[in-house]
């Protein structure tokens, strides 16, 4: 429950609040801050996680508001994104509930760690290429940072297309996480 | 297993995905670039396609029987030339002649000045908007313990919200610089006109940056007027909204001295300099407005400049900062009124 209240209190922070603060995920990309605010609290492991039906009832509508605020992408980009951003928050959230609401403390940990390694670390590395400058880090490590999830939500401005690392990013999530073998 | 079956997987894909990805945006680098046509009657309008580039557009009137050629602005480069694809509408036919020689691109005194540009609006949710998304947000927890009608309400909402009235877009102003470099002589001049969206490039502008940090190219879109066939034309520059841009010529009026002793330039309502006389080499200092015709006013205690003004400048150089009072130079001058109009000068008091 805590998590819906602060991703509701959060995103109405990056809509309603100009200035810094509404600024602070790049000039207009809010529905980009929004997702990444929404997917922090959706995959946060451990805690008593929601349903992902409801973790997403609860984004969507913060998702679609956000969108509304960002300049100059067409509408099937917006939609792109919109549904990409949905479609991990749905993805996580229901990792998390799967990891924690089973009592299978193997599938516990191996949420957790594709929490750090696929979105944590990533999403860091994003954050100090971004603001810290790490341009200058070798291509491979780019190449990766740019394949976490993050990185575009800390640019000053939405990807226009496709072709950008949340898809890709999608394949090692739907290995680990997507129930193949596991009950729930 | 399959965690690390996905770790592999996500190591592996990593230089595709930067093969994938687009290149970099070419901050700073000059996305204006010029070509020869040669046009023949009947004419109305000629299109440019540059693929991702953009595109240019020219509208005039060329007779039939008439051939001209035609020197247009491209967002292209002729390294890319490949991608251009000609179409003129009005029964005449246009063909490539050429790309002209690159200019030289930036003035190497401009190449460490930043530029921020002006900042966009702000754009606002509207009361609609956010009362829908809490009437949303309300009903949606109100049914916690129902998922499924939560989801259904939420997409409900989320549908409600698309269908929304937006409130009015909101435009940004352009900004004004003129940049001076003092290297012994009388200051050599730059004019660099900076928007959100659109900007009205100047004919003779050489250098069109985009300065937002977009990822990828931006496609841009020059459209030129033409209707009398006279040379002294502007370009149309469009870019996607929240796009900054940044145009720079050398301005065709002369301006008057700007030295310690006299003040010709026209009225300035805020001036900061820094290593000029006795104060401090390293600290900016303010001295208050600084009307035509009178020496430099003292230091007087203010505020520092804004920081994107004085970001980058040289050091152990005369700088002199200042904002251009209403009515003053770069005001007048044709195309939109400016949000704002600077004066940024080094080598001052030299």
């Amino acid at each position: 429950m805590w998590r819906l209240i602060l991703g509701f209190i959060g995103s109405g922070l990056l809509l309603l609040v100009p200035g810094p603060l509404g600024a602070l995920v790049g000039e207009g990309s809010r529905l980009a801050g929004v997702t990444l605010l929404w997917l922090f609290l959706a995959g946060l492991p451990g805690g008593r996680p929601a349903p992902a039906a409801l973790v997403l009832a609860c984004a969507l509508p913060c998702l679609v508001a956000a969108g509304r605020l960002d300049p100059g992408f067409s509408l099937r980009v917006e939609t792109l994104h919109l549904l990409l951003g949905a479609l991990l928050i749905g993805l996580l959230a229901h990792g998390s509930w799967g990891a924690q609401n089973h009592s299978q403390p193997d599938r516990a940990r191996r949420y957790e760690m594709a929490w750090w390694l696929c979105l944590i670390l990533p999403q860091a590395l994003a954050l100090c290429w971004t603001f810290g400058g790490l341009q200058d880090a070798p291509l491979w490590l780019q190449s990766w940072v740019r394949l976490g999830p993050f990185d575009p939500f800390f640019r000053a401005e939405l990807p226009t297309g496709l072709r950008s690392a949340p898809l890709l990013t999608l394949v090692p999530w739907l290995l680990v996480v997507w129930p193949t073998g596991d009950k729930g | 297993m399959r965690f690390w079956l996905a770790l592999v997987c996500c190591l592996v894909m990593a230089p595709f995905e930067g093969a994938l990805g687009r290149g970099p945006a070419g901050l700073q680098e000059n996305a204006l670039h010029h070509l020869e046509l040669r046009v023949e009657g009947p004419l109305r309008e000629v299109q440019l396609s540059c693929g991702q580039a953009g595109n240019t557009i020219w509208r005039g009137e060329i007779l039939a029987g008439e051939s001209r050629t035609l020197r247009l602005p491209v967002p292209l480069s002729a390294t890319r030339r490949d991608e251009l694809r000609i179409h003129a509408d009005g029964g005449g036919t246009a063909e490539l002649v050429g790309w002209l020689p690159p200019v030289k691109t930036l003035p190497r005194f401009l190449q460490s000045r930043s530029l921020s540009g002006p900042v966009p609006m702000v754009r606002r949710l509207g009361w609609s908007a956010t009362l829908l998304l809490a009437a949303a947000g309300v009903a949606v927890l109100g049914l916690r313990r129902r998922p499924g009608w939560a989801l259904g309400v939420g997409c409900l909402g989320a549908l409600a919200l698309v269908f929304c009235p937006r409130p009015p877009e909101p435009g940004g102003g352009i900004l004004r610089v003129f940049e001076g470099q003092g290297d012994g002589g009388a200051p050599r001049w730059l004019r660099t006109d900076a928007g959100v969206g659109a900007l009205q490039v100047d004919g003779s502008a050489t250098l069109l940056r985009v300065l937002s940090a977009a990822r990828g190219q931006v496609p841009l879109t020059f459209t030129v007027e033409e209707f009398l066939g006279g040379e002294d034309r502007s370009i149309g520059a469009v870019a996607p909204a929240g796009t900054r841009l940044a145009a720079s010529w050398a301005p065709a009026r002369s301006f008057g001295a700007l030295t310690q002793g006299v003040q010709g330039f026209g009225p300035l309502e805020q001036v900061w300099t820094r290593g000029v006389g006795a104060a401090s080499p390293d600290l900016w200092v303010q001295r208050g407005p600084w009307a035509l015709g009178v020496p430099l006013p003292e230091v007087q205690p203010g505020l520092a400049p804004p920081g994107w003004l004085c970001w980058g400048l040289p050091q152990g150089r005369g700088i002199l900062l200042a904002r251009v009072a209403p009515g003053g130079p770069g005001w007048a001058v044709e195309g939109a009124v400016p949000e704002s109009v600077w004066v940024r000068l080094v080598g001052f008091g030299e």
